[in-house]
């Protein structure tokens, strides 16, 4: 099926999208496509004419594409250009709980083994080939099929283990918060370094010591030495195998959340009633503020990022918070009550995630992938300027960057959660009241609405940017 | 039949892609390629007899068995 497309307006690639010379990513007046050159055509068309590419869009698997009459952006290698399903937001390996890892970890290795049945194989294995679309991991990179090479081991399977296996083993068996090791490497956390920091007892376990111990050990084994060039035999059987087995060290892997931030939302001071009322007007304040897009940052388990998932205009949510336990919560939440276009991340606003890679532009910054119509900033503020001491007029700098609109809780000193924050420490804070809240917003935001949440002492703001 | 040294010393003519797999990487493969393809192929025997032994009991508790 071919697409009439748009008009072309000083279209340019991808910046992270430059490794493979089979093909690329560009953006054409705000509208990504998919360019396949020439060398990629052969396994292009197998990839349709064997059916895998039907088979894994109807599963849910791969980013569904039309192919488009869109002028190639470098025609001379060109071969198709494919349009394909629009996301609404980026997101990468080191910004998911853990069992979004995993899901997406499970979600290749389905993705391989469906390959194989159709002679294909995955040319790589990189978790940032994976995002989240409607609440499920979905594989983006269309040009990441090759005709199976005949009797050769898988080629993604280095890369696998340190995307994927060595991440999960490492939250599962030492800490969760070593997942954060994928915004420094972002490779891959070397094997070497897994198999160091594992527990001896993971040794016990056969898939996590063959796929990460003995990996570890082989690749220092042969470190710098020069393949050999003969040639040799990993047949089909041997492929399944490795797949079954790396399937099995990834689902025999689990972390449940025991943090105190997931129970949050039942041991806070909100009655019911106060709760219930903070709903209604954050609900109220979102259907007059009308976004397609909101970011909920500090959404703990993302009771809110749901509530506003449900209001009519919303097409996207999403769900930020500095806790692991709390987004792997919210994770397993939206999957229960499938509030699809809820996206949760893990992410820490006083460090948030940056430009990374190549030329600073391989991944991109939380603002850059912004701005959201609405950010909501309930229960945050605090966090913020008494926890982080950051300035309120940084604050509403901040938060002018990222979106037109803000829905912002402010939770003042006389708080319980604000008075066991200061209980430790000196309140040097003298600008942090209502009145220092406004004029440092209003420095960038109208006020639209304020209202008190009943039974507490805290008040509600719709703001909106200002020039 | 191919010896440790000669699967040790085992590397594609043609890694297929952009990628470096990595020596090491393939090496093991190649080490453990038996290993696998057993278990694969012990697995996927199992599987078809408990396919044909269900498959035969469905058909002889059926109403028109």
């Amino acid at each position: 099926m071919v697409k009439t497309a748009p008009k072309l307006s000083s279209p340019a690639r991808v910046a992270g999208s430059f490794r493979d010379p089979s093909g690329f990513v560009f953006r054409s007046e705000g509208h990504v496509y998919r360019q396949i050159n020439q060398r990629y055509r052969e396994h292009y068309d197998h990839l349709v004419e064997s059916g895998l590419l039907a088979r894994l869009v109807e599963e849910g698997l791969l980013l569904s594409h039309v192919e488009s009459d869109h002028p190639a952006l470098e025609p001379g290698d060109a071969y198709r250009v494919l349009d394909p399903e629009q996301l609404p937001f980026v997101s990468y390996p080191y910004e998911w709980s853990f069992s979004q890892l995993k899901d997406a970890a499970l979600a290749t290795l389905r993705i391989q083994r469906l390959a194989v049945d159709h002679d294909m194989s995955l040319r790589d294995a990189s978790a940032y080939n994976v995002q989240f679309l409607r609440g499920r991991p979905v594989f983006i990179d269309t040009s990441s099929f090759e005709r199976l090479p005949p009797d050769q081991p898988w080629v993604g399977y280095q890369q696998f283990c340190r995307h994927f296996l060595g991440p999960l083993a490492l939250a599962a068996y030492v800490d969760i918060r070593l997942l954060g090791q994928l915004r420094l490497q972002i490779e891959g956390i070397p094997l070497d370094l897994v198999s160091r920091l594992l527990p001896t007892r993971t040794r016990l376990k056969p898939a996590l010591l063959m796929h990460l111990h003995a990996h570890s050990a082989a690749q220092r084994k042969t470190a710098g030495k020069a393949p050999s060039g003969r040639a040799a035999s990993f047949g089909r059987n041997a492929l399944m195998g490795l797949i079954d087995s790396l399937e099995s060290a990834v689902s025999g892997l689990s972390w449940t959340p025991e943090g105190d931030w997931a129970k949050y939302y039942s041991e806070t001071n909100y009655t019911d009633d106060a709760f219930e009322s903070k709903h209604r007007l954050v609900a109220e304040m979102l259907g007059e503020a009308r976004p397609e897009t909101v970011w909920d940052l500090g959404a703990n388990t993302g009771p809110f990022s749901r509530l506003a998932a449900q209001s009519p205009t919303v097409k996207h949510v999403v769900s930020l918070d500095l806790d692991p336990a709390a987004v792997e919560t919210n994770y397993h939440l939206c999957r229960r009550e499938q509030s699809e276009n809820v996206l949760p991340l893990v992410g820490d606003l006083a460090n948030p995630s940056t430009d990374l890679g190549w030329a600073h532009s391989e991944r991109q910054s939380l603002a850059s992938r912004g701005p959201a119509d609405v950010v909501l900033a309930l229960a945050l503020i605090h966090h913020l300027a008494i926890g982080n001491n950051t300035p309120l007029e940084s604050v509403a700098d901040y938060f002018a960057r990222l979106a037109g609109r803000l829905l912002i809780e402010f939770v003042p000193k006389q708080d319980s959660q604000v008075q066991r924050m200061l209980a430790s420490r000196e309140d040097v804070f003298d600008q942090y009241d209502q009145t220092g809240f406004e004029a440092a917003f209003g420095r960038r935001f109208r006020i639209e609405r304020s209202e008190p949440i009943p039974e507490t002492c805290r008040r509600l703001y719709l703001l909106a940017r200002l020039g | 039949m191919t010896t440790w040294k000669q699967r040790l010393s085992a590397f594609p003519q043609d890694c297929g892609g952009y990628l470096d797999p990595g020596t090491g990487s393939y090496v093991l493969q190649m080490l453990l390629a038996g290993v696998l393809g057993a278990g694969f192929a012990i697995r996927s025997f199992w599987s078809n007899i408990r396919m044909t032994v269900s498959s035969w009991k469905r058909g002889k508790d059926s109403p028109e068995a």
